[in-house]
């Protein structure tokens, strides 16, 4: 009869272990509690199970029946993190910034437009016709003409001033559109950096627990200037796992980062969709004019990948996808999707290229592509480029900005398709006054002989301008007028300007008396009445649904946004309920680490005492 | 689901944010007193507040172009009644002196100086003014007495200015007059009109010219003031001395003739200086009654123009009304409803303020000794 026998400080070991780990998730405990307030901290837990007996079963003979484990063990320190959810958060987020930037966009402007008010574009258009009824009522006086005079300077200071607002806030997100970039690229190159620590450091067999959060932190901001498409793959099976990040929309999506290979992407300057070619070296004149507020920026910044750009491509030569060759990162890009070619502007034939059934792994350099429609700097980018532009970059603030500056149709409304409008009614406002104006006649203290105006053919009236013109009527081209020079003409400036204003429709001679209101009563003030007005139909109608036009897209972006907000939020609770750290959980464990602790020195005392009793009260039988 | 500390906060503090921007919208409205604050509160709303804006501010512009109209009409009536008033009194004259038995002495005498008298208060009179401006004057540019006789100078300068369009004056002839288009005025009969010292002037060209229709047309066309007094509906407020003087009466064959009334008296004035017959002032009878029938009708004329207006008047300050209920009705709030509503967003912030610290305060730690 065999006995195995046990040593006697084994029980010790077990207690041993019992007090290290429990002093170890007690540490654990109070690295959550330190990180309560952590933004992207994850919660840890120490994974730990029973240590296994030592003996084989064939050597377990002994009196006492049972096999018993050698106390507890510790494997990793691992973190409650849902992929999915990391996912689904990063996707509102970019939804949701689109529409931030938007609303906080049109929220500016509404203010700009701020109706209803007393000094809007509305109530200056109706004091400018309130001033000609009152010419009608006395048209040889002076009080009226001037009152009309300043009623128009009024009007035309305030459509200035509604282009100078936009057009500065156009050039404020150019300015964005350069930080945020920038923005991008400093996190891609932090995310790769961080890549390789948490590569290295997990080649120990270790996670890197609070790498990966402030990976997941610099994730997150990312998402919320452009959409990402987070995967982590693994080369093999002895590997750490690699991180790749792509952004972007369908056919569009490149890699920003794979691994430790970061993408840039790089700005380049392409023409503004508000377009104006004012020449500041050159004379003012005809083709040459010069704002009175202020001109808009000849070049906007567009985006695309850096000319260093460098993508993996698995097709094979029949176009067929295929599973990455050893030694090549698994390429979430073209999973699925054919390669457009056009995309390529280089590339590097890596494998044999005689075996259709070869990989074909291409290294592309990417520049400013376009699916083949290179952009143009000497032409505002169209809208399929435009669209191939926010396609590159998906949602996200970039966009929400992009949309903005650029937006010029019903789609993407956007501060070039408000300035368009504000330009075709101080256009339509100069065509169709100056021409009923153009048949009427001056006052007889007007310094001015009749026909004035170069060019001007009409059979009556003196042709004098009311509104600024630059010398363009009578080339039927009135597109250079925009509402930043929208303004009185030089003839009508002055205080003796004002009897240059023509309200008679017979001319008006120093020696007859001759001479009557009628062109203003019967032309130029109907003008504002009418509903025929070519392009306009109506001067405040076509205002007011200008006004509406900004009202609802407002309106829409503030729904839009409530409701990206309540799926971001979602999300994030979501993945707060996993990740986040509960403090009564903590303390709860707290407590049951304690205790763990307490009854493992417990039992150290009772094997203390079982020794003692060993050591030094036996033997002693009859002593 | 797994509830945390963080997830708690941040619930509370975007409900709180949620109820705090409601307050802040029932604030808002109860104190600025609008229920629209922002274009995109209600663009439909505000556009048709705009529209009724816009409506009450024309209809304020027509009111006040009424107003002048008023001032106009007012003094143009006056002054045709007290024309009216003095053709009376010319016809009464001529009755008198018209009697066999008031002797031709007495006639250049006696009745001769009234008549002067009357001629220059009828001068006057087309000559009134009201605040500044001629009743008569038509759109008169530079504010000269309109009726005026022809001076030496006025002939002079109107041969020059002949002379300029290429129409010399002949010696001793008298120069023609040009009209608007810069061509001479003609009569009826095809002659040119021409100007002799002391003759009758309104606005520097004889009132002669005037007994031709179409040049009496022409001047009526270019030169009456007319305002708006609704959305293309123009009224003239002025008549031209022209229109009120000029009135067609038969000569003393029965042919049909122009007159005007300055001429008529003084063709009178001189008959009776001459002195005249009885029977030759009788003749003048006729022509007197002509002449009050014709300002009569001008004076109706006003009247019917006075009913529009009145009309128009009164539409104003219904529309006025109606629109400004329109506005209110779109723009203001219904301070009753926007009280409550600030008291139940104010109860409901209240409740959540205190309902916070009770959920985010405790945890497990402040039970554990």
């Amino acid at each position: 009869m065999g006995s195995a026998s046990r040593s006697s400080f084994f029980g010790f070991e077990i207690a041993k272990t019992g007090l290290f780990i429990s002093q170890h998730n007690l540490n654990v405990t109070g690295h959550n509690i330190s990180n309560v307030n952590t933004p992207g901290y994850t919660r840890q837990r120490l994974v730990t199970s029973a240590i296994e007996p030592y003996s084989t079963i064939g050597r377990l003979a002994t009196y006492e029946k049972g096999i018993l484990g050698g106390g507890t063990q510790s494997h990793v320190i691992e973190q409650l993190r849902s992929d999915y959810l990391d996912r689904e958060f990063r996707l509102q987020n970019s939804n949701l910034n689109t529409w931030a930037k938007r609303l906080e966009s049109f929220e500016f402007i509404e203010e700009v437009f701020s109706e209803p008010n007393e000094v809007g574009y509305l109530s200056h258009l109706q004091d400018f016709h309130n001033a000609l009824n009152d010419l009608v009522t006395d048209s040889p006086g002076k009080s009226q003409r001037t009152e009309l005079q300043s009623a128009a300077k009024k009007l035309t200071a305030t459509v200035n001033q509604y282009y100078r607002q936009l057009i500065d806030q156009q050039a404020g997100l150019n300015k964005e559109v350069e930080a945020k970039v920038g923005e991008v690229n400093r996190l891609s190159t932090a995310i790769g950096d961080l890549n390789k620590l948490i590569y290295n450091f997990e080649m120990t067999g270790e996670h890197a627990n609070d790498l990966r959060d402030q990976r997941n932190v610099l994730l997150d901001e990312l998402s919320s200037l452009v959409e990402i498409e987070v995967r982590e793959y693994q080369v093999a099976s002895h590997e750490p796992k690699r991180l790749s990040v792509t952004i972007g929309k369908g056919t569009s999506r490149g890699s920003l980062v794979d691994h430790t290979t970061v993408n840039a992407l790089e700005l380049k300057e392409v023409k503004n969709r508000i377009e104006y070619d004012y020449d500041p070296s050159q004379p003012e004149s005809d083709t040459n004019i010069k704002n009175e507020v202020g001109d808009p920026l000849d070049n906007v910044l567009a985006i695309v990948w850096a000319d260093d750009y460098e993508q993996i491509v698995l097709e094979d030569r029949r176009n067929n996808i295929v599973p990455p060759p050893a030694g090549y990162p698994f390429d979430p890009l073209y999973e699925g999707v054919p390669r457009p070619e056009a995309n390529i502007t280089t590339a590097k034939v890596l494998s044999d290229p005689t075996d259709p059934t070869s990989p074909r792994v291409d290294v592309a350099w990417f520049d400013e592509n376009y699916n083949g429609d290179p952009l143009d700097p000497d032409d505002p980018p169209s809208s399929a480029q435009m669209q191939l532009m926010y396609d590159l970059l998906g949602e996200g603030e970039i966009k929400g900005i992009l949309t903005m500056r650029d937006g010029d149709d019903d789609e993407n409304i956007g501060i070039p398709y408000l300035v368009h409008q504000l330009d075709t009614i101080a256009r339509s406002i100069v065509k169709e006054f100056n021409n009923l104006h153009n048949q009427g006649y001056p006052d007889w203290r007007s310094s001015i002989t009749p026909i004035p105006v170069p060019g001007y053919t009409g059979t009556e009236g003196a042709g004098i301008d009311f509104f600024a013109d630059y010398g363009l009527q009578y080339a039927d081209d009135y597109s250079k007028i925009t509402a930043g020079n929208f303004k009185l003409d030089d003839n009508m400036t002055g205080p003796d300007d004002v009897w240059n204003i023509a309200c008679s429709d017979v001319p008006v001679t120093d020696d007859n008396q001759e001479g009557n209101n009628h062109n203003t009563m019967d032309k130029l003030l109907n003008l504002f009445d009418r509903e025929d007005v070519p392009v306009v139909d109506n001067f405040s109608d076509y205002y007011n649904s200008f006004l509406l036009t900004i009202g609802f897209t407002t309106d829409y972006a503030r729904t839009q946004h409530t409701n990206k907000e309540t799926l971001a939020l979602s999300a994030d609770t979501q993945r707060m309920s996993i990740s986040a750290v509960s403090i009564d959980e903590e303390m709860t464990n707290m407590i049951k680490f304690q205790h763990a602790f307490a009854a493992s020195s417990r039992v150290i005392t009772a094997m203390d005492e079982a020794l003692n009793t060993i050591i030094n009260g036996m033997g002693v039988v009859g002593r | 689901m797994r509830i945390t500390n963080g997830m708690m906060s941040m619930t509370y503090m975007s409900d709180l944010q949620n109820n705090l921007q409601r307050l802040y919208t029932a604030q808002m409205q109860q104190s600025s007193g609008k229920r629209i604050q922002r274009l995109s509160d209600d663009p439909v709303g505000l556009i048709q507040g705009l529209n009724a804006r816009q409506q009450i501010s024309r209809i304020e512009q027509f009111q006040r172009n009424i107003t002048d109209a008023r001032r106009w009409q007012d003094a143009s009536e006056n002054s045709m009644r007290e024309m009216s008033a003095l053709i009376q009194d010319a016809y009464e004259l001529t009755v008198q002196a018209g009697s066999d038995t008031v002797p031709d002495e007495v006639r250049a005498s006696s009745i001769a100086p009234k008549a002067r008298a009357l001629l220059e208060q009828l001068i006057n009179t087309a000559n009134a003014t009201s605040s500044d401006e001629y009743t008569f004057g038509a759109f008169n540019l530079k504010n000269q007495v309109p009726v005026t006789r022809a001076t030496a100078d006025d002939v002079l300068a109107a041969s020059n200015a002949a002379a300029a369009a290429g129409f010399p004056t002949a010696p001793g002839a008298d120069p023609v007059v040009l009209g608007p288009n810069g061509t001479p005025l003609t009569n009826e009969d095809g002659t040119s009109v021409v100007m002799k010292e002391g003759d009758i002037l309104y606005n520097g060209v004889p009132m002669s010219a005037y007994y031709n229709r179409d040049n009496l047309e022409t001047l009526v066309e270019n030169n009456t003031l007319e305002f708006q007094i609704g959305f293309n509906l123009p009224i003239a407020v002025t008549m031209t001395a022209p229109e009120a003087m000029v009135f067609s009466t038969t000569d003393k064959d029965g042919e049909l003739v122009m007159q005007d009334m300055i001429k008529t008296l003084e063709n009178f004035c001189e008959a009776l200086e001459r002195p005249c017959s009885a029977e030759e002032a009788q003749d003048f009878i006729r022509q007197f009654q002509d002449a009050q029938t014709h300002v009569d009708s001008c004076v109706s004329e006003m009247g019917g123009r006075w009913n529009r207006v009145d009309m128009m008047e009164d539409r104003y300050s219904k529309d006025e009304l109606m629109y400004t209920t329109v506005k209110s009705t779109l723009e203001d709030v219904d301070i009753a409803e926007a009280i409550m509503n600030f008291s139940m967003t104010s109860a409901v912030y209240n409740a959540s303020l205190q309902l916070g610290p009770r959920v985010i305060q405790p945890t497990l730690m402040d039970y554990l000794r």
